[in-house]
């Protein structure tokens, strides 16, 4: 579907009377400008831009070949004479490289340059190196070897085979050779030789006895390996398609004229019908472009010399461009360009000396939806929007008289432009496919006639823009066209203002919504221009808009969605072919071989991806797979298609989805819910989508969503398809923006189903007969199965059939067993009936049961079922409804169930019965060891004696004295029983006032106190009572002061101790340096370390470690904890160890503030007893060492690295990472974080100052 | 001259409701395009295929018995037959036509004025209705089902009326009903009479293929088996005005007022004054797989049984509890083998024995152990091939006759002697099970064969030790030197593997205590033979995987498919021949059985050689064939190769179609060969005669038979008795005929002329003379019927 567009055409003055034209390959990246051209027996060098400066470097007479030899950097000339001589471009020095004493006919280059083959006069061929070594030699008309002919592999005799459109009587004609037989001295007997793009064989094509023009083909060893197939009337030119498929010769056959394609074999392949008659226009030149995209071919008639390029697509020829030169200048010859990136150039020389240079490029000339191809005198017209059209067919043709050169289409309007130069506008193509009005002729003005246009693009509705290039500036051109005056009824176009550019423009984009504002890029520099349409219609170079490194082939000037109205903004998107495809400069991508715009994305093609960019934010939302090498064609923003044309010419239209959701969000922005569903549908978008595009919106318009979607099925299949997960975010993220996605504040994503589906019931309540298959889906996505089956119900009141119809559509979305016990559940028999009917249940099972259930009472009956759908409380409740009779099945039911507190909340009207309960659960209670608990519901049951022993075994006295007092038991014993297990629980206190109580031997009553330590309180007791204290309490006083004070003294030296050991052995670690080093030495015989605690150096990595032990059970880890911070000296964790029991060491200490201030208090109240005093002093003094020493200790034992904080993790992350560090953080890792901090020691005034 | 059929054997069609087990004892089932009668209690214990009904054109698809003497049956030939029979056969045969398309299902029902109520149901989408009486029939209604098909139907009198109710199901997984119009207008008219819908009932998931009615005290139950694995029962009670104006049942109030809870009725009108209420009685689960047939029976003492067959390989026997639950009594069926499952399944007239018939036509019958009520044996019975019968071959001495058939397999037919009674043939073993469709067999000794099916290699088989147990014991051979022999070195069955295709020999079972230890590997054995000591004739089941003969050898060497085998009376030399088109391909292979190397190839013919024959002395092999001619090939003496000494040309031919058969008088004096022109020549050896290319072989005597194809030919082993010179040929014809002639000094003479039904109904394939005394003819033929006949000549 692609054209040739004429990018520039540069006139430039060579020599006159040109044979050849060397080009210069590119060198070191730039071109030369330099070129070189043979005539008349010299050899020009010609300088490209400035000056025209010739310099002749060669002179030879009769040049028959020329070729310039990148690596030698030289030209080699073969002359007539025999003569091949190299000749250095710069000096002119020349140099021989060989000599044919018979004199050579033609010379060629294989592609590669690195073997040349010449003809002689004598027809003879011969194949040479580079460096001129003979190959191989052997005539022209040399036989094939016998095994090389053609071999008839027996297809049938002529007479079977079909023969088409000749009829019949064609098998019975005898092939004349009446063609053959014409002297074959009266043709040209020039002879040419093609190489084929590999520069594996070449083909040399020449007039030989009695076959009149021939052609064979040779290898690159010089062996003869084809000769062609029979053909008549094959004409001089022959010329083989670089990618080698075919050897194009032109032949005259009586009925037509035609471009013979010949295989290698030499056999024809296929043709290619010229529009016109060889006779009269004979083909003096063809020519491969180098990629083999384009044929040209070069004709001679009397009164004009026409240049015709032909391209292929799906096996179709299309002529693409005619080029019409005067017979006043003849043409010279065609040359195409051979340098890379050059391909669709062509030089033509005439026979003045000017030299013409043609750039095309290939494009798709769209019009939104409407693409059409230029195909000689007819263009083909294709509307994507309505229907693919493979071609070479299309959808409208329309012909015109002369050949089409370029066409605009624009709007309604289509500008065809000639290869005369008449530009015939037709204006209402909107109704394509209809009878189209004849168009406007447009003749050139004379300032026109004689140019060139390149780049025609419509501007505004009465305007063109053209460019036609000279040397080395540019003329913008803005047409218009007008009546002629003299001839009413004419028309002509002409220049309506202009401005020069500098430089070659090639490429020209128009804004489309500006009317004044367009772009062009010249190939010079790569700038972009911003041109301008001053009101007084002349034009103005405004600004420089884009600097690319290179000049883009291809620029298109695009809208930003939602900039159109408040001032607009543009992009400008240019694309450099098989390159790189920018936005405004900015890369999008590489190796891009096609783009197109469509809504708000730029969608462009790799080899065999697609990508879609949005243009708002140039972000990249979705990439798919295409089959490789697709290009783009068009976009139908509309239909959400791509285009997409196969290297083969075969077209593929896909929707991608992001143009899918894009249609599917606009369509919801308008309410029209019923088709984004049939959309969504068609092309398998997921209706989540629906919902999820806007969620308030859909919130706030539901009611429109239900009016809107006239089938139910459409609302069931969007309920069924809902799911918890909010699809703008995940599946189609690629046309949302997840910031901008905004919710109702009670709405969340993980319950969007329920939300949903409550949303929707509620508004299709309100009209049930139309929502009750969708209802009915509701109910089930809700889980609501019995709200369905009520639907149903009470449809089946009205219209039984209807109802089955809903019942069957809800057995499809659920289990008929399920429903059978959902309608169960509804205690209505009749439902039950309804819907076991429908299931393959035996009647004769399910009546008996549905019967013996009827049989009972409607609680009993409820109770029943309920227990069958393993409804225990409701059954429950039921039972309780059921009253006395079932008492006994209640209890068991509920023991069985568990269900004590239900049973005690249904039974709460019957006392009686739920002291049963109370009992029951006490007794489940005290099996799972809730004595308390037990207790309390034992009582409540009456059960006081069970209630007492479980009071009694948690040691509750208080309730056990209560209860034993309503069970008038002995008081004195019952209490007395508890103070011995109240003593062993260390409730000391407690057991003092049982005793105080409940006995009154005083002396066992201080035996209790001073056993509990509990002095202060015996002393006040001894002091009511005027006991002596001295002789009760004092010896056990003091005997426990002295106790403290020697265990406060060891524990100081247990703390010191602990202290200076971790002291040393932090020490020793920083002393030895790498002190973690020698003890990781030893790591390797330690089994301590655990599996689960990271501890890896540098030196050692984990797998090195011995398996076997995993510590995964508690008790393995618990050994495994002791084991690890054991203080034995040389454990390699003992500091670790050591901070542990430190920490457990100072907060014991902390926690004796109480008890060392109580005693000294209980001993300074023993006035009487002379060591009191002092021990007391001793014990405060020993305290306060101790916890002073502890003090001071504090910061020395927790230094700041044990507590590893955030500045620690900075360097043990970061990139350069403390190993050492590392080691210590991992080691102190294994201490509890607790015990990482030093001990808060929560101080009290403990002290008496009297003591002090 | 008296012919008697000895033994028919052939399988029933692979179609549902193919068998009926008549109120007169006998089977009645469809035969390819024949009706078989069998007699199941033959002798008290023994069964047999008494005679073949012949009226169809194409497959019978179904039969019915309406009465002792009527039976009623459709086929593929779009036509129904209601059928008169007595002791003998067919009285008369009254042939309904009308359904342009295969009958699938037939029922008749008699009415109280004697007249006959027929109803047909065919594959062109309509059911007709049909009254019969006196010998005239009318098709009085079309019920056309659009464009459903009709895969069940049954009509029943209701209780208490004349009214006819017609069930049929449909390919609408619904079973309708449907009854005569109420409206009087027609009465008395017969053919004013219309059936009209009158309901339809729903609840199966699948195509229901099973219906049967049954009267239970005033209702009807009918119960009907779908392909969704259920058999539903139905309940049509009839009802009075009153009960039906008060039957009512208002669901919504079922919970509220002390009404039973029953199942939702329907009433239907079916008379003037008549109603019934359809209900569903009870869902029967109990099949694996989808069910074809049902069946009712009533004990006498009014209690119901209902039979159903199921394509699980299983067949139920369901019974109701006293609750009303109807479970499975008994449950019998396959055990193994590659089969598929019953197509249907029928009680005995008493109820005592039941019959099922299998997806490869095999029948098996059950029957009530009368002292063990709960035991359930099974019976002796007929079967047969389902396929065409393409080659058989008789035991050099005539203990048993093998067949080779297209459905794969290859049967040996044996007679079993019984103490005081005659023998009946039965299916003695299946000695190949094969993947493709048999052609040829040959006999080279009582207990190795060679067999060719539609490939290129033809295989040998050696019977194992257990069949020859079996077989001594069953035909009670005695005197069996070969066997004895054999016995000891034999292996005792064979079996193929689960990933084989050849028969392996099984040398020795697995102990009982091996085989109780489950594993997984054991789910697959690699055989599962189980020697088997049997009584009687085996059972279906057996045949199917129990009685395999082992493979000794594959014998390489042809280009394309087997078409004939011949070995000679020894034993010494089997020859065969393949499909051919040149004459490369026709060469004759000569095979020596002892080290199964190949003696030599005979080239002679151009085509195709369609049947071989050694003369009774091995000195000569005659050959005949496709192009025509036949070659006769003459063994030198002391040697073992074979030399081409004489065969027709275009000249001295006397055939001049396809020779189809030839065969060699017992003294090998001449042979006779028949062609599809309908010739039979004998050709004798005159004198030497060089020049020509039949060096002496002259035709004796030419028979022809306009427009027959004679396409089997067999001479008998003995001259006709009191003769030295006149023999006795039996001709078999492509319609299916066999004709017996007497052949004396180039005259022939017609002796007896057997029909359709007694002979085949379709090409006849081979006929080989009983090897002994008796005079005894085996055919086989495209019918799939292999039969065996006494001749007495009188």
């Amino acid at each position: 579907m692609r054209n040739l567009k004429l990018r520039y055409c540069k006139e430039l003055n060579a020599v006159a009377h040109p044979q050849h034209l060397l080009l210069q390959p590119e060198l070191n990246g730039g071109a030369s400008d330099i070129y070189f051209v043979v005539a008349d027996n010299k050899i020009y060098a010609v300088q490209e831009s400035g000056d025209v400066r010739l310099k002749v470097i060669a002179d030879l007479p009769d040049i028959v070949g020329v070729e310039f030899l990148q690596l030698d950097n030289a030209i080699c000339v073969a002359s007539g004479a025999g003569e091949v001589i190299l000749v250095d471009p710069q000096t002119g020095a020349t140099s021989e490289g060989t000599f044919c004493d018979v004199g050579i006919e033609s010379m060629a280059w294989s592609p590669n340059q690195e073997v040349v083959a010449f003809v002689t006069r004598t027809h003879n061929v011969v194949l040479m190196t580079s460096t001129f070594d003979v190959i191989a030699e052997q005539p022209l008309d040399a036989e094939l070897d016998p095994d090389q002919q053609f071999v008839n592999v027996g297809w049938g005799k002529k007479e079977t085979q079909f023969h088409g459109s000749e009829g019949k009587q064609a098998a019975k004609q005898k092939e004349s050779d009446s063609t053959f037989i014409r002297d074959e001295q009266e043709l040209n007997q020039d002879v040419s030789i093609s190489w084929r793009g590999d520069g594996e064989f070449f083909v040399v094509s020449y007039v030989a006895a009695q076959l009149g023009r021939t052609f064979k083909v040779y290898d690159s060893e010089g062996k003869l390996n084809h000769t062609a197939e029979k053909s008549a009337n094959l004409k001089d030119s022959v010329v083989w398609r670089p990618t080698g498929n075919w050897i194009a010769v032109p032949q005259q056959f009586p009925n037509k004229s035609t471009i013979a394609l010949f295989e290698k074999n030499g056999l024809r392949h296929r043709e290619l019908v010229l529009p016109f008659d060889l006779q009269e226009e004979p083909v003096v030149q063809l020519r491969w472009s180098e990629d083999s995209d384009i044929l040209a071919i070069r004709t001679c008639a009397k009164e004009e010399q026409r240049v015709y390029l032909y391209t292929i697509g799906n096996y179709h020829w299309y002529l693409k461009q005619v080029l019409i030169f005067e017979q006043a200048d003849p043409l010279a010859l065609l040359h195409w360009d051979t340098r890379c990136g050059a391909e669709h150039t062509l030089h033509v020389l005439k026979e003045s000396g000017k030299h013409l240079v043609y750039r095309w490029a290939f494009a798709v000339d769209r019009n939104n939806s409407i693409v059409g191809v230029i195909d000689g005198k007819r263009l083909l017209l294709t509307d994507f929007d309505e229907a693919i059209v493979p071609p070479p067919m299309s959808k409208i043709v329309l012909k015109f008289e002369t050949y089409i050169n370029a066409f605009i289409s624009h709007g309604t309007s289509l500008w065809v432009y000639t290869c005369d130069r008449k530009i015939y506008l037709n204006e209402h193509i909107h109704t394509l496919g209809k009878e189209l009005q004849k168009p406007i002729m447009l003749m050139p003005d004379a300032e026109l006639s004689g140019l060139h246009l390149a780049n025609l693009t419509h501007f505004s509705p009465h305007y063109l823009l053209a460019t036609h290039s000279s040397a080395g500036s540019t003329r913008l051109l803005l047409l218009s066209y007008k009546d002629n005056d003299n001839k009413p009824g004419e028309w002509f176009y002409r220049v309506h203002s202009s401005v020069r550019i500098n430089g070659l423009v090639n490429a020209v984009a128009v804004a489309p919504y500006a009317m004044n504002e367009f772009y062009v890029q010249t190939v010079n520099n790569g700038h972009t221009y911003e041109v301008s349409l001053k009101a007084d219609k002349t034009l103005k170079v405004e600004r420089s808009y884009v600097q690319l490194h290179e000049p883009a082939d291809q620029i298109d000037w695009v809208i930003v969605k939602g900039c159109i109205w408040d001032g607009y903004t543009g992009a400008l998107v240019t694309l450099r072919n098989q390159h790189l495809l920018h936005i405004d400069g900015y890369r999008i991508g590489e190796d891009v071989t096609s783009f197109c715009v469509v809504t708000n994305y730029l969608v462009y093609t790799q080899l065999n991806a697609m990508h879609f960019v949005q243009l708002d934010d140039r972000r990249q939302v979705a990439s798919r797979n295409i089959e490789r090498g697709a290009k783009i064609v068009t976009a139908v923003a509309r239909k959400a298609r791509v285009v997409l044309q196969l290297p083969r010419g075969n077209l593929e239209a896909i929707c991608p989805r992001v143009l899918v959701l894009e249609l599917v969000g606009d369509l919801l922005e308008r309410g029209k819910y019923q088709k984004a569903i049939e959309m969504s549908r068609k092309q398998r978008i997921n209706l989540n989508i629906i919902f999820d595009h806007d969620v308030k919106r859909f919130v706030s318009s539901v009611g429109a969503f239900l009016n809107d979607i006239n089938e139910p099925q459409w609302l069931c299949l969007f309920l069924s398809e809902l799911q918890n997960e909010d699809f703008t975010k995940g599946m189609y993220s690629s046309n949302y923006d997840a910031s901008k996605q905004t919710y109702p504040s009670d709405y969340r994503v993980d319950q969007k189903v329920e939300y949903v589906c409550r949303l929707l019931e509620q508004q299709m309540n309100r009209f049930v007969s139309r929502f009750r298959l969708p209802l009915i889906t509701a109910y089930v996505k809700l889980g609501c199965l019995e709200m369905a089956l009520q639907v149903i119900w009470k449809e089946q009141q009205e219209d039984a059939s209807l109802a089955d119809q809903l019942l069957q559509h809800l057995l499809y979305l659920v289990d008929v067993n399920d429903l059978y016990n959902v309608a169960l559940g509804t205690y209505d028999f009749g439902l039950v009936l309804f819907v076991a009917q429908k299931s393959q249940k035996d009647p004769k099972e399910f009546l008996p049961y549905l019967n013996d259930l009827k049989a009972l009472p409607i609680d009993y009956r409820k109770f029943r079922i309920d227990d069958h759908l393993k409804r225990y409380t409701s059954a429950l409740s039921h039972l309780a409804a059921c009253g006395e009779q079932h008492y006994e099945e209640a209890l068991e039911y509920i023991r069985k169930h568990g269900l004590y507190t239900d049973g005690l909340a249904f039974y709460r009207e019957h006392i009686e019965f739920q002291k049963n309960i109370y009992v029951a659960y006490a007794d489940h209670l005290r099996a799972i060891a809730k004595l308390d608990n037990a207790s309390l519901m034992y009582e409540r049951g009456g059960q006081l004696q069970q209630a007492l022993l479980s009071a009694k075994h948690t040691l509750d006295w208080q309730r056990v004295l209560v209860l034993a007092k309503k069970l008038s038991e002995p008081l004195d014993q019952v209490a007395q029983s508890l103070v011995g297990p109240l003593q062993q629980q260390g409730r000391h206190m407690e057991a003092y006032e049982l005793v105080k109580e409940h006995c009154q031997d005083r002396k066992r009553q201080f035996d209790v106190l001073l056993e509990g330590h509990l002095y202060s309180r015996a002393i006040y007791e001894a002091g009511l009572e005027d006991d002596d204290v001295s002789e009760k309490i004092a010896p056990a006083l003091l005997a426990y002061g002295v106790q403290l004070e020697s265990s406060l003294q060891a524990d100081l030296q247990l703390f010191l101790d602990y202290k200076q050991r971790l002291l040393d052995i932090r020490r020793n670690q920083a002393k030895s340096g790498e002190g973690y080093i020698d003890t990781d030495v030893n790591l390797k015989e330690v089994d301590l370390l655990s599996d689960t605690t990271s501890l890896h150096s540098s030196q050692y990595s984990g797998t090195s470690r011995r398996t076997g032990k995993t510590f995964r059970s508690s008790k393995n880890r618990r050994k495994h904890e002791r084991k690890l911070f054991s203080l034995k000296p040389g454990n390699p964790f003992e500091d670790i160890a050591l901070i542990d029991a430190l920490h457990n060491h100072v907060t014991k200490i902390a926690q004796q503030q109480q008890p060392v201030r109580d005693t000294c208090k209980a001993l300074l109240q023993l006035a009487n007893a002379a060591d009191a005093d002092p021990l007391a002093a001793a014990l405060q003094r020993e305290f306060k060492t101790l916890l002073q020493a502890v003090d001071a200790a504090l910061d020395e034992i927790w230094t700041p690295e044990l507590r590893g904080n955030g500045l620690m993790a900075d360097h043990l992350t970061g990139p350069n990472v403390d190993y050492l560090a590392l080691q210590k953080e991992q080691r102190y890792a294994l201490l509890s974080p607790l015990k990482r901090f030093k001990p808060q020691l929560i101080m009290m005034d403990w002290q008496h100052e009297i003591l002090q | 001259m008296q012919v008697e059929n000895l033994h028919t054997s052939v399988a029933c069609n692979r179609c549902t409701e193919c068998a009926d087990w008549g109120p007169n004892g006998w089977i009645a089932y469809g035969a390819c395009n024949a009706i078989a009668i069998m007699d199941p209690k033959f002798q008290g214990n023994s069964a047999k295929v008494l005679f073949t009904l012949v009226e169809h054109t194409k497959r019978v698809n179904t039969v019915r018995w309406l009465d002792c003497d009527k039976l009623l049956s459709g086929g593929d030939d779009a036509i129904a037959i209601l059928w008169e029979l007595d002791e003998t056969g067919t009285t008369k045969s009254f042939t309904l036509k009308g359904h342009t398309s295969g009958v699938n299902t037939v029922d008749g029902i008699r009415q109280q004025d004697g007249s006959w109520l027929l109803a047909t149901a065919a594959a062109d989408t309509t059911i007709k209705l049909w009254t019969f009486q006196d010998n005239n029939y009318v098709c009085f209604q079309t019920i056309s089902l659009s464009d459903g098909f009709c895969f069940c139907l049954r009509l029943q009198l209701l209780p208490k009326s004349n009214q006819v109710l017609l069930a049929f199901s449909g390919d609408d997984e619904t079973v309708s009903l449907w009854s005569e119009q109420v409206e009087t207008a027609g009465e008395g008219d017969s053919l004013g009479r219309q059936f009209q819908r009158k309901h339809k009932l729903t609840g199966h998931e699948d195509w229901v293929r099973g219906l049967d009615f049954v009267v239970d005290g005033e209702d009807l139950l009918l119960a009907s088996g779908s392909q969704d694995n259920f058999i539903r029962l139905w309940r049509i009670a009839p009802r009075s005005k009153e009960q039906m104006q008060e039957n009512r049942v208002d669901l919504h109030q079922l919970s509220h007022n002390d009404d039973e809870i029953k199942v939702e009725e329907k009433i239907l009108q079916l008379g003037k004054e008549a109603w019934y209420a359809v209900s569903l009685e009870s869902v029967l689960y109990g099949h694996e797989g989808w069910i074809y047939g049902v069946h009712w029976h009533k004990t006498p003492d009014q209690e119901l049984r209902l039979l159903s067959a199921s394509i699980d390989k299983t067949v139920i026997i369901w019974a109701p509890t006293e609750e009303g639950i109807w479970l499975e009594e008994v449950r019998v069926g396959e055990v193994g083998g590659n089969s598929v499952g019953f197509y249907g399944g029928k009680f005995s007239g008493d109820g005592h024995s039941i019959m099922a018939h299998s997806y490869q036509g095999g029948f098996h019958i059950w029957s009530q152990d009368p002292d063990r009520p709960q035991l359930w044996t099974p019976g002796v019975i007929v079967g047969g091939h389902y396929g065409e019968v393409r080659d058989l071959a008789w035991e050099h001495s005539g203990a048993y006759l093998m067949t080779a058939s297209a459905d794969q397999t290859t049967r040996l037919h044996a007679p079993w002697l019984q103490d005081g009674a005659n023998p009946t043939w039965h299916e003695l073993a299946r000695p190949q099970i094969h993947g493709y469709d048999m052609q040829a067999l040959a006999l080279l000794s009582r207990y190795k064969f060679a067999s060719g099916a539609e490939e290129k290699i033809v295989r040998t088989f050696q019977a194992p030790a257990n069949f020859i147990e079996n077989f001594r014991h069953i035909s009670g051979i005695e005197n069996d030197d070969a066997g004895d022999v054999l016995l000891d070195s034999l292996p005792k069955g064979a079996s193929v593997p689960s990933l084989g295709l050849s028969n392996k020999a099984v040398y020795k079972v697995d102990s009982e205590v091996e085989s109780t230890s489950k594993t997984s590997k054991d789910e697959y054995p690699d055989n599962y033979f189980v020697p088997i000591a049997l009584e009687t004739p085996p059972q279906e089941e057996t045949l199917m995987q129990n009685t395999l003969w082992p493979e000794l050898q594959k014998l390489y060497g042809h280009g394309y498919e087997i078409f004939a085998l011949a070995a000679t009376a020894d034993g010494s030399l089997l020859a065969s021949t393949c499909k051919a088109s040149n004459a490369e391909h026709a060469q004759i292979i000569l095979w020596n059985p002892s080290n199964w190397k190949q003696i030599q190839k005979l080239s002679g013919h151009q085509l195709t050689v369609t049947q071989l024959s050694f003369s009774p002395d091995s000195r000569y092999l005659l050959s005949v064939s496709r192009d025509r001619r036949w070659c006769l090939y003459e063994r030198q003496d002391s040697s073992v190769s074979y030399q081409l000494v004489a065969s027709t040309d275009k000249s001295n031919g006397v055939h001049t179609r396809i020779i189809w058969s030839c065969d060699w008088s017992h003294d090998g004096q001449f042979f006779v060969t028949s062609s599809r022109d309908g010739k039979v020549v004998v050709w004798k050896k005159e004198e030497d005669c060089k020049e020509s290319s039949l060096n002496g072989w002259q035709a004796n005597g030419v028979l022809e038979l306009k427009n027959e194809s004679i396409t089997a030919v067999a001479f008998s082993n003995s001259y006709l008795s009191g003769t030295d010179d006149t023999y006795i040929l039996a001709l078999g014809t492509e319609t299916g005929l066999i004709k017996i002639y007497q052949f004396v000094r180039g005259a022939w003479k017609l002796l007896s002329d057997l029909n359709k039904s007694q002979a085949h109904h379709l090409t006849v394939r081979r006929l080989q003379f009983r090897p002994g005394k008796q005079l005894q003819l085996a055919s086989c033929g495209e019918d799939h019927l292999v039969r065996i006949y006494d001749i007495k000549l009188t």
